[in-house]
């Protein structure tokens, strides 16, 4: 070969290597992609987005993995999805064996635990999937803090307790947000603590006294946020002071739905998948059922006046059964003129916007009133989409619409029981037939060959 | 047109040889044998998974089809360079490959020609291969268009795979040592991907950027992604230039 070739062939190579790089440069730079999955669940889902897209300060992420552990390819791609969306977002993976003075910096006790720093503050996560990264990149870059206030003293769900007839998964979920929880006695009290962010009662059995009454009054007037879950069985002076206060009113007797029993096995756990376009329901699409349930009517033009939404509604066949005797005995129908055909109103939004007397402030008050306490209990709450509508009726409460984190919707679980023939069939034709036809083939044509 | 009578002419000598048909063969049962096992393993824990309500995304589409095309990428690694072997050592052997030069085509029609034939075999072989999922669509719902577009995937790797056995075997007329030295290179593009983690933290990027089969992995899951889609065009490209100036070469010298 001569220089003059040898050189146009390696000036023709480096050219050609030189256009190829730097288109796949360019691809890379564009990153541009499209998940076919029916759940996109290889995308970010909106909210995280909009909270990148909000993110003013820089956050950095540490993961202490070691190389090759089988969950750290997943949370690399999850992180690459993070820092296209934000300039202001940047992971790095930390092996802890060989740094292990970064791991003791950060009291880092076993891998998989992730670090966001933002500036001085800092959040540990452990595993983290994108509701745990996009909520601790919240926490760590928003300063404030909310606290939510549990009344407890009218036999309402225990604040600390144990066990499946307790709400330890919904306070580990809002403490995961950074809301600080705590009980309130509110007979000992003179005033809600200024430092509530919500008030939260959930299955009151007891009546309220006057002077507590009062005090919900007061804090109600002065743009107070409420979160009421009723027992559904019990009735109390509660419902009067929401009549008065709320102009909602509390129907007597329990929902029966004949859709839920196909569905969940029980009449009385009446399903909602009916929302009316509102902040907290937005694109949510899951399924909530409600372990016995009674219903609320609005009172007669109160809506012209406040802001009062259904925020779910059962189906057209459920009814409010209100003999509740005949209910007991298991012979229960509906009956024309006592109860109620659906749809019903399981759970309500109510707003109310006002200004203040003596500033002239606008002070907004809000309410989320369900008719059952069941559905937040550590029974139930893990049903369907049971713990998004909680959470996020809560979030909505404290105003801060960022961390409305609905969860992406989560394929059903799709599982897999082969009869013997059909057994037979999946194992013999990939495994036996097909190859075994190949090699026929192959003798076929080597003896053809070999006539030849 | 003088690329697709090359492309049969390739096929057609593909064909009438037992060869192929036992690569098809051995690939079948391989790939089969992992779908059996991936669906024997779904099976019992589907079992355990109806006893413990909690688990999420349980799907044949992530426990058996995912899975599955990511075997079958590796076992094409070993399979497509005793494919292209042939492409141009054996006309070299045979002494056709003077007369396949003489032809009035240009080069890129020959090398065109040759990677269609292989294209259709690689076809042939992933259909094939996909008469396993096929029945898991009857009896389970994994996802469609993530299972296309992962065998999308499978088809673009396997070109790849085929591009460089291609060039390589134009380089020798010994076959052995063109499905060694492919095999080779294929292997040690498939564990760039590994020892990323051993590499100082400025090649890093440049390393997993040139892996084959981590640009795959999107694809099995059912993304398609631009840099991944140019990265294997881009890659076929470059490997048939190459072979058109390994022929031109050659020629030039014939």
């Amino acid at each position: 070969m001569t220089w003059k070739k040898f050189g146009q062939l390696s000036g023709t190579i480096i050219v050609g290597l030189a256009v190829l790089v730097g288109l796949n440069v360019l691809a890379n730079k564009a990153d541009l992609q499209y998940d076919t999955t029916k759940n996109k669940r290889y995308s970010l889902s909106k909210q995280t987005v909009k909270v990148l897209k909000h993110l003013e300060r820089p956050v950095k992420v540490l993961c202490f993995y070691r190389p090759g552990e089988a969950e750290r390819k997943n949370l690399e791609d999850l992180l690459k999805l993070y820092a296209k969306e934000s300039a202001n977002f940047s992971f790095e993976f930390v092996d802890p064996d060989r740094s292990p003075f970064r791991a003791k910096e950060f009291k880092v006790r076993q891998t998989g635990e992730v670090i966001l720093l933002s500036e001085n503050r800092q959040e540990k996560i452990l595993f983290p999937d994108e509701e745990k990264l996009t909520n601790g990149l919240i926490r760590v870059s928003n300063p404030e803090k909310a606290k939510f206030y549990f009344v407890q003293g009218h036999g309402e769900v225990p604040f600390s307790g144990f066990g499946e007839k307790s709400i330890t998964q919904l306070k580990d979920v809002l403490k995961n947000q950074g809301v600080e929880l705590e009980k309130l006695l509110l007979a000992r009290e003179k005033k809600v603590p200024e430092d509530a962010s919500a008030l939260v009662i959930i299955g009151p059995q007891k009546d309220f006294l006057k002077h507590e009454l009062a005090l919900l009054t007061d804090y109600l007037n002065t743009g107070g946020r409420l979160f009421l879950a009723l027992n559904a069985e019990t009735e109390t002076n509660l419902d009067l002071w929401i009549k008065d206060n709320l102009h909602l009113k509390r129907l007597s007797g329990l929902i029966l739905d004949p859709m839920s029993k196909l569905i969940v096995g029980d009449y009385l756990s009446p399903l909602v998948q009916d929302y009316p376009y509102h902040k907290i329901t937005e694109d949510f699409n899951l399924m909530t059922i409600f372990p016995t349930c009674t219903a609320f009517e609005e009172e007669a033009e109160a809506q012209a006046k406040y802001q009062i939404i259904p925020l779910g509604r059962s189906t057209g066949s459920a009814w409010l059964e209100t003999d509740l005797v005949s209910l007991k005995k298991g012979q229960a129908r509906f009956d024309p003129g006592k109860d109620i055909q659906g749809p019903l109103w399981l759970a309500v939004v109510y707003e109310n916007e006002f200004q203040e007397k003596d500033s002239n402030a606008t002070l907004k008050s809000r309410v989320v009133v369900f008719g059952d306490n069941d559905f937040l209990t550590n029974q139930f709450i893990g049903l369907s989409g049971n713990m998004d509508l909680a959470r996020n009726s809560l979030n909505w409460l404290r105003e801060k619409e960022d961390t409305l984190a609905i969860s992406k919707p989560k394929l059903a679980n799709s599982l897999l029981f082969l009869n013997v023939w059909q057994q037979r069939l999946i194992t013999w034709v990939p495994l036996v037939v097909l190859p075994l036809l190949c090699v026929l083939m192959a003798v076929y044509v080597g003896m053809k060959r070999r006539k030849c | 047109m003088h690329t697709l009578t090359l492309a049969r002419k390739d096929w057609m000598i593909l064909f009438r040889s037992p060869l192929a048909y036992i690569v098809l063969g051995c690939f079948l049962f391989i790939s089969g044998y992992f779908f059996v096992s991936l669906v024997g393993q779904f099976q019992l824990f589907s079992l355990q998974v109806m006893q413990n309500p909690g688990v999420e995304n349980f799907t044949p589409q992530e426990w058996v089809i995912r899975p599955f095309l990511q075997n079958a990428g590796v076992i094409l690694l070993f399979f497509i360079p005793l494919l292209t072997m042939r492409a141009f050592s054996e006309e070299k052997r045979m002494g056709t490959f003077e007369l396949l030069l003489s032809y009035p085509v240009q080069e890129y029609q020959i090398v065109l020609g040759k990677l269609l034939a292989v294209a259709g075999f690689l076809t042939i072989a992933l259909v094939l291969s996909g008469v396993g999922p096929a029945f898991l669509f009857v009896y389970a719902q994994p996802e469609l268009l993530p299972t296309v577009t992962g065998y999308f995937g499978l088809l673009l790797l396997a070109l790849s795979f085929a591009s460089i056995g291609i060039f390589i075997s134009s380089l020798t007329e010994n076959q052995i040592v063109s499905a060694t030295l492919s095999f080779g290179a294929l292997l040690l593009l498939w564990l760039l991907s590994w020892v990323k983690e051993l590499v100082p933290e400025f090649f890093k990027p440049v390393v997993e950027a040139l892996s084959l089969l981590s640009h795959f992995d999107s694809f099995t899951k059912g993304v398609l992604s631009v840099p991944d889609l140019t990265y294997y065009f881009t890659f076929i490209l470059a490997f048939v230039g190459l072979t058109m100036l390994s022929l031109e070469n050659q020629r030039w010298r014939a």
